[in-house]
């Protein structure tokens, strides 16, 4: 060790107080940062994959234009097919087909003759894959009263009753509860009329009181018969390994799908509004954790001024009995990184315990944020590598070249006047 | 002597020709209206993906009373209508029930067609809810006749419909429509309906094929042929209720 860094080395423990006091603000600095970038990062990747695994999927297939003009006809033929090779794609985790089409569905009010349904309202009906479903999404956490649809074999004669599950809000305008029979009446594809009995086995709440109001969901197999769609879907949602995969794994699909008539897009692109309400308040998000960074980088200056200021006269001293002004900008500097690593250091451990419990107990949103019609009322924070680098980078960068500033100052005093002046 | 001859010449031709604007909707009006009547009827219904035809049996009385049986194809027989006043429901053979069309739904098509469930039960009058004047416009994409007179018909502002005017092209003695064209506010065509094949049927001279082509898909379209039509024999008050209804109609 030369003489310079022992100096440094010995400074710091020279003056306890001052170095405690600067290592307390530079770790405030890194703490700060660090729970900035994790509470940014877990609020937004949490709306994404909540909205993304409980609904939309992360990728969606459909045929060319569906997703401008939804119709009926515009289905993906050979769908199994399809998603067979987009499940053999690397990092697609899962993939669930889809039917939509709209419906009249009616329910008995008390007391009525038996056959006459006058309680009514439009919905729109999704057939789901109920195994398939449940792989790829988290469609049935969403069931809040009885149960998911279960896979039953396809009834040709659609004779007997069905089973159906309604969004909350659709289920108090029809005044039913699970178990209660009800009339899903359409147009089949082939235009003749389409209509069969249901009972309904579950209540879903998705948190978008919208969709709820008017989205009613049957088995794959029953809406293939009843709407004349025999191995045909609308839609194929795609789930992959990781949120980073989506931009990849959509290229790689699209690159399959684009010559058979289908058009392969990621979540941002048909979930738009929700993209982009979420982008508008992540910018306004980042230029706060700019704002909580610069603070940081601030207060990590002021103390490392103050420091040097302080011991103007030393400096003059160490100038007086020889010392190059080179070797003293060298041995400040040395001093704030020291301190700026045990501040990295202890700026780790107190902002895992930190995000470990805003990741387990977020914080309640009053009012709620609501993007694209999903209702969030919890953030919570994730704890990503971002949370560690990007303030460690700060907290050294400053410290260093912060330091710098009042070392060269420092090293280029009059010896003489500053031992005079202090 | 020589003024009088064509002054009276110029009266008695737009006497002739243009038929008091009041007469004229009171006949457009009164065509197909009865206290009650009793019609069978096929529809055909082309669309761009599949194409069929519906043969019907429909009982109506007055204004406000409408009872539709479908006799065939097999997959919709047995399917029927029951409309009175504003309320409107239908009866399902396949589950043996009968909804109630909510108002949300009456925008929507009926049975398939481009005829909406508005347009069954909406009780709109050319009399009452529309102002009209002749019109030298002729309607789009049809070379003007002589032998045909144009109305313009502008709804009231109560009325309420999603076009902003009708041009009605009519052909008098008797007073009978051939052509409507209806327009929204751009003076964009949204549909159009055409009337052909005259016959007496029922006791009257009525054009007894209707067909309704809506202008953003003209490959589609929907056909009414009357193929059997009586007005005024009475109809029982039974037929217009659920129960009737609830029983396919066959009460």
């Amino acid at each position: 060790m030369s003489l310079i860094s022992k100096l440094a080395w010995r400074n710091i423990f020279r003056q306890k107080r001052r170095t405690i006091l600067t290592i307390l603000s530079m770790t405030g600095g890194f703490v700060l940062s660090s729970l900035a970038i994790g509470w940014m990062d877990g609020s937004y990747g949490g709306m994404i994959l909540f909205f993304t695994n409980h609904r939309t999927g992360q990728i969606q297939v459909h045929k060319d234009g569906y997703l401008n003009d939804p119709s009926i006809y515009d289905t993906i033929d050979d769908y199994m097919s399809v998603g067979e090779q987009i499940e053999a794609t690397d990092d697609v985790r899962a993939w669930a087909p889809r039917i939509y089409t709209g419906a009249l569905l009616a329910s008995r009010v008390q007391n009525s003759p038996p056959g006459i349904y006058a309680n009514s309202a439009a919905a729109s009906v999704v057939g789901i894959d109920p195994v398939m479903e449940q792989r790829a999404t988290d469609f049935s956490d969403q069931i809040t009263d009885g149960e998911m649809l279960t896979a039953s074999p396809a009834d040709s004669s659609l004779r007997a009753t069905g089973q159906i599950l309604l969004g909350r809000e659709l289920a108090i305008t029809l005044n039913v509860a699970v178990g209660d029979s009800l009339i899903l009446f359409s147009q089949a594809a082939d235009g003749s009329g389409a209509d069969r009995r249901y009972i309904v086995t579950g209540i879903v709440s998705t948190g978008n009181t919208e969709l709820d109001r008017a989205s009613c969901y049957i088995t794959m197999a029953d809406a293939q018969l009843l709407f004349a769609l025999e191995g045909r879907v609308h839609e194929l949602v795609v789930m992959t390994n990781s949120l980073s995969d989506v931009e990849r794994v959509t290229g790689e699909i699209s690159a399959m799908t684009d010559p058979l008539g289908l058009s392969t897009a990621p979540w941002k692109v048909f979930a738009k509004e929700f993209y982009n309400g979420m982008q508008a308040d992540e910018a306004s998000l980042k230029i706060m954790l700019a704002i909580i960074i610069a603070v940081a980088a601030l207060g990590v200056l002021n103390t490392i001024l103050m420091m040097v200021l302080e011991r103007r006269r030393e400096f003059g001293v160490m100038k007086a009995i020889g010392t190059r002004p080179k070797s003293i900008v060298k041995m400040i500097v040395l001093e704030a990184s020291i301190m700026g690593l045990v501040s990295v250091v202890l700026g780790s451990v107190i902002s895992t315990i930190g995000l470990m419990i805003l990741s387990k107990h977020g914080m309640i949103l009053d009012p709620p944020l609501d993007y694209g019609g999903f209702t969030f009322r919890e953030m919570v924070a994730s704890i990503t590598p971002g949370c560690y680098w990007i303030p460690a980078i700060c907290v050294m960068v400053t410290a260093s070249i912060v330091s710098l500033i009042p070392a060269v100052k420092a090293a280029h005093t009059d010896a003489a006047k500053s031992m005079r002046k202090v | 002597m020589s003024l009088i001859i064509p002054v009276i010449l110029i009266l008695a031709s737009a006497g002739v020709a243009q038929p008091a604007v009041a007469d004229v909707l009171h006949d457009l009006d009164q065509l197909y209206r009865s206290d009650n009547s009793h019609s069978e009827m096929s529809m055909h219904i082309v669309t761009e993906h599949w194409e069929r035809t519906l043969t019907m049996e429909i009982w109506s009385e007055g204004r406000d009373k409408t009872f539709i049986k479908v006799l065939s194809p097999a997959r919709q027989a047995g399917s029927a209508t029951l409309r009175i006043g504003s309320e409107m429901w239908n009866y399902l053979p396949n589950t043996n029930s009968t909804v109630r069309i909510p108002p949300s739904m009456m925008t929507g098509s009926w049975m398939g067609s481009d005829i909406t469930n508005n347009d069954i039960v909406k009780e709109i009058t050319y009399e009452s809810d529309y102002t009209a004047e002749y019109t030298t416009g002729h309607g789009s994409g049809n070379e003007h006749n002589d032998n045909l007179f144009y109305l313009k018909l502008t709804p009231e502002p109560s009325t309420a419909v999603v076009w902003s005017y009708i041009v009605c092209a009519i052909s008098t003695n008797p007073v009978l429509p051939v052509r409507e064209e209806y327009y929204d506010q751009h003076d964009n065509l949204i549909k159009t309906i055409t009337f052909s094949d005259v016959q007496t049927m029922g006791g009257r001279t009525i054009p007894t094929v209707m067909k309704v082509i809506p202008a953003d898909k003209p490959e589609q379209s929907t056909t009414i042929t009357w193929s059997n039509t009586s007005f005024n024999q009475g109809v029982s008050e039974d037929v217009f209720t659920l129960d009737n209804l609830q029983d396919g109609g066959n009460r």
